[in-house]
């Protein structure tokens, strides 16, 4: 996302007002080699081997980090010497793929209490698209 | 919930044959052919299919 670019305030709002942040295939290769599989259960690998990261869930995962720890997270991400901090950065990786698993469940939790068949359809397409990553037409 | 798991393994970039295919996840089962997923089947539906996937 941000390559040790520092990004202007209009970029960043940018990169919030996306749906996806999209990692590219070195950056998940790398991602996958320090912190192991539990990196794929951020997003949804695409053909060529990048990954779509809701943005709603890196917001809430860094959140729920707190302000320190996710210093940490961010310089272990830039660099690859800085171990010690690896442990900030492993949490932020987990917590973005806990944060989906949770929205999944409240999703099913509304569609399970949803009384009229169309907004339930709606709330179908919406765990569809969470769980495979793509619009499936109906 | 039974749909983390399809989750999680949807995610986890599964092999899956190029062929039809049956994953059981308890509650139901995602039915698909290749790389595309066809349909889901109830708990009691039997699978078609190449089953054992990881």
């Amino acid at each position: 996302m941000v390559d040790g670019r520092m990004l202007s305030f209009i970029q960043f709002l940018e990169e919030l007002s996306k749906d996806y942040i999209t990692l590219s295939p070195a950056e998940v290769q790398r991602m996958r080699d320090r912190f192991g599989d539990k990196t794929l259960q951020m997003g949804h690998l695409d053909g060529d081997g990048s990954m779509s990261v809701p943005v709603n869930a890196i917001v809430e995962a860094v959140r729920s980090l707190g302000s320190r720890k996710l210093i940490e997270a961010v310089d272990s991400l830039k660099s690859e010497e800085m171990v010690s901090m690896l442990e900030s950065a492993e949490a932020l990786v987990e917590r973005v793929g806990e944060v989906q698993k949770r929205k999944l469940e409240q999703l099913v939790e509304k569609l399970q209490s949803e009384p009229d068949e169309a907004k339930a359809h709606q709330e179908w397409k919406q765990i569809e698209k969470m769980i495979f990553g793509v619009d499936y037409p109906d | 919930m039974d749909l983390l798991r399809l989750m999680e393994w949807v995610r986890g970039n599964p092999e899956v044959p190029d062929e039809a295919w049956c994953k059981d996840f308890g509650t139901f089962k995602l039915v698909g052919h290749g790389a595309i997923p066809g349909a889901f089947l109830e708990q009691e539906q039997p699978c078609f299919g190449k089953r054992g996937l990881k």
